[in-house]
């Protein structure tokens, strides 16, 4: 009997799932009545402006920078919001797919409003003519790359000119891969997406308020080529001064003999002068057993 | 006080004790070869010692990563050793135990004689002695080798008082008796009896300077050991990371403490025929007493060895896996079980606990606490958190040189002639206090 129920039931389902999910792996399509359906917003400025938004918020941790291919090394692979594969798809499947979800992407269908999930959509739109193309893989090989920073002090924007050399000629780098950041004590610390250089070989940042700098406000920004391993550094007095809590300026049981807690001075000698101050007693004793003695004779 | 002895009776014990306690200290068989054995011995360091003087400490096995080597864990032997004498005086006498009057000395001439070579024991491991003051000019109080300091050289003054003290009364019979013993050794009598009549004023004074002295060396004899554990549980490295570090020092300590006490008080009733003052009860009480402390320090090492190993953190497990199955396993197997559990089960046994059977089982105790010292001092300090690397083949390992060897013997020589020079002074076993257990009247002590 067992063997007969595992042969006739379970062996074809258990079949009939490793088949269902081997085909669902490969290729993720919206049905496609939902892929028909238009975007409510569609070229609505401020509705891209909150579909990034949402984008930095719920969607930036996996998929990355669009543009900028960094998203996560998962099976299958977050994809790239300006890539091909998404911008090539309509408008519904888009939404569609960040509704239902498909492990490892969530379902945003009770997350998000679908007013979110639209901005979502045209903000993933946008991107099409927004960014600059990318260079083709290799074109800046065994070129010399490189880098000259700007400052506006003003507006607090850090602009960085890409150039490079071919025969002699220097000529801007368009295409490359540029990111923004502060240059701190262990790594650098990336505050703007990864960007690539216009035509003219230009990148622009704009820092926010508030970076934490020196205790004049200053800071090292650092621009970097990622796939040219190079960076340049140049610093700005626009960030927010900081003077730090110096531990040693208060007393404590690592620092110097002066500043050691009064708790441990009072415990310490109290306890040193108070077992001495018995030894004097059994001295002064032994005195008084010598003084009887004489007395005696 | 056994029974009440009537007038002749107390008079001729007294004699008797007084005659058996002080003839060791006029009989000196085999003491000129002796003394000079011990000479020729610290002859021998003292030269070791200069080499090392002149040359640094690059004359030892001594390097970078085991910078406490031998020295050290010499200096933890002797630090817990030297605890022994509270235990017996104080734990012991303070609970009314009167079986340990005749080896409460001992206990005491050894817990001198180990707090005072302590410190030595730190100046050999100095490669520059002379900057021993700085400890004193630059200490800083918060730290643990500050107050190490500290509570050494309170020990050993409240060590010191302890052995003296309750020898007044001995060195007032030994004035009146010794006058055979040559001029030097009758003036310290005189001058160390301090005038002692034996007034009851003076008695009860001595005997409440003794009580004061029994309970004030309870804290400090546990803070020396406490603050010696905190030299390495202060630190964040594997094996000595622990906060049981202070009771699992004093447990030890103990054991190590009560197998030395054993040792001598074979060697004084063999030497100085003293069967019928430290007996077969003494060495029976004694080993229950090493069962106890054994047990209890075999707690402690389950505590710090197995709840580490179970959990297994990354750079506990390196040195754990050395000490249980590496290159210390056969070092450490060998202390754990020859030097604690094997004793532990044989002391159960009433023919084990027969003076010579004891004695044997004290000597491998002993040993054991001395290797074990050096199972916590050193593996740990070849095992750092950050890779030993770009340094000699040599740094890897520790192998002490053999002029390290001297140099750690040094000490246990000078204890053996401290404890000689003591016992050939004065008598090992309290005459005042012994007698006036057995029913002899104050006044035939006085007399």
């Amino acid at each position: 009997m067992k063997t007969n129920l595992l042969h006739r039931i379970l062996i074809p389902i258990i079949g009939l799932f490793l088949v269902n999910t081997s085909m669902l792996a490969q290729t993720w399509q919206a049905p496609a009545d939902a892929a028909a359906v238009k975007n409510p917003f569609e070229g609505d400025k401020a509705k891209v402006a909150r579909g990034q938004e949402v984008f930095l918020a719920n969607c930036k941790s996996c998929h990355g920078d669009p543009g900028a291919a960094n998203f996560l090394p998962l099976n299958p692979p977050p994809g790239d919001f300006a890539s091909e594969k998404f911008l090539s798809q309509t408008d519904g499947a888009l939404f569609w797919k960040i509704t239902e979800g498909k492990l490892p992407m969530p379902s945003f269908k009770t997350t998000l409003s679908d007013d979110d999930r639209w901005a979502v959509v045209a903000y993933t739109r946008s991107l099409a003519n927004a960014l600059p193309a990318e260079a083709p893989k290799g074109m800046f090989d065994g070129k010399k790359v490189a880098v000259a920073l700007t400052v506006n002090t003003e507006k607090r924007a850090v602009s960085a000119k890409v150039t490079f050399a071919e025969n002699g000629v220097e000529q801007p780098a368009a295409g490359l891969k540029v990111r923004f950041g502060v240059k701190r004590t262990f790594a650098n610390q990336w505050l703007s997406n990864t960007m690539i250089t216009d035509a003219e070989g230009w990148a622009h940042f704009t820092y926010p308020e508030g970076v934490r700098a020196d205790s004049e406000g200053k800071f090292i920004a650092v621009a970097e080529l990622p796939d040219q391993k190079l960076s340049v550094t140049e610093t700005v007095t626009f960030g927010s001064a900081f003077t730090g809590k110096n531990l040693l300026d208060e007393r404590s049981l690592w620092t110097v003999r002066t500043m050691a807690p009064w708790w441990l001075y009072i415990a310490f000698f109290g306890t040193v002068l108070g077992v001495w101050a018995f030894i004097g007693i059994i001295a002064l004793n032994i005195f008084k057993i010598y003084k009887l003695g004489q007395t005696k004779k | 006080m056994s029974a009440t002895l009537t007038n002749d009776e107390s008079k001729t014990t007294f004699n008797r004790i007084a005659t058996d306690l002080i003839r060791p200290l006029t009989r000196h068989a085999y003491l000129e070869t002796w003394l000079l054995t011990l000479a020729l011995a610290i002859a021998v360091s003292v030269y070791a010692y200069y080499l090392q003087f002149t040359k640094g400490l690059g004359v030892t096995g001594l390097h970078d990563y085991v910078s406490w080597g031998m020295y050290l864990s010499n200096f933890v032997f002797f630090v817990a050793s030297s605890l022994v004498g509270m235990l017996i005086s104080s734990v012991l006498g303070l609970a009314n135990q009167k079986w340990i009057i005749p080896i409460s000395r001992i206990a005491e001439f050894i817990a001198l004689a180990f707090a005072l070579w302590a410190g030595l024991v730190i100046v050999i491991d100095m490669g520059r002695p002379d900057r021993l003051l700085n400890v004193f000019i630059h200490g800083r109080i918060q730290s643990p080798i500050v107050w190490d300091i500290t509570v050494i050289t309170t020990y050993v003054a409240i060590s010191t008082l302890l052995v003296i003290l309750p020898l007044i009364p001995d060195i007032a019979i030994l004035r009146k008796r010794m006058t055979d013993a040559p001029a030097w050794q009758q003036t310290m009598y005189k001058v160390l009896s301090l005038g002692w009549v034996g007034l009851p004023e003076q008695y009860k004074l001595l005997h409440r300077s003794i009580r004061t002295l029994l309970i004030l060396i309870v804290p400090v004899a546990f803070a020396i050991h406490t603050v010696t554990s905190w030299l390495f549980a202060a630190t964040l490295r594997p094996g000595w990371d622990s906060t049981i570090f202070g009771p699992y020092f004093i447990s030890g300590a103990f054991v190590a403490g009560v197998a030395a006490v054993l040792i001598a008080m074979y060697f004084f009733r063999t030497n100085y025929k003293l069967k019928d003052y430290i007996t077969d009860m003494h060495f029976d009480k004694m080993g229950k007493l090493l069962v106890l402390v054994s047990l209890v320090y075999f707690y402690f090492n389950i505590n710090e060895f197995l709840v580490p190993y179970y959990k297994m953190r990354q750079a506990d497990a390196v040195h754990l896996n050395t000490l249980f199955t590496g290159h210390y396993a056969p070092m450490f197997w060998s202390v754990q079980i020859f030097g604690l559990i094997l004793p532990i089960i044989l002391l159960l046994f009433p023919k084990m606990r027969k003076p010579g059977a004891i004695a044997t089982i004290a000597v491998f105790v002993l040993v054991g606490s001395w290797f074990k010292r050096l199972l916590i001092v050193v593996p740990t300090m070849l095992h750092p958190h950050l890779p030993i690397q770009n340094v000699p083949e040599s740094f890897h390992v520790y192998v002490p040189t053999g002029l390290e060897i001297v140099l750690t013997l040094f000490p246990m020589v000078g204890v053996l002639l401290v404890i000689t020079i003591l016992a050939k002074l004065f008598p090992v076993i309290p005459i005042w206090e012994y007698a006036h257990d057995k029913g002899v009247s104050e006044e035939h002590i006085n007399e």
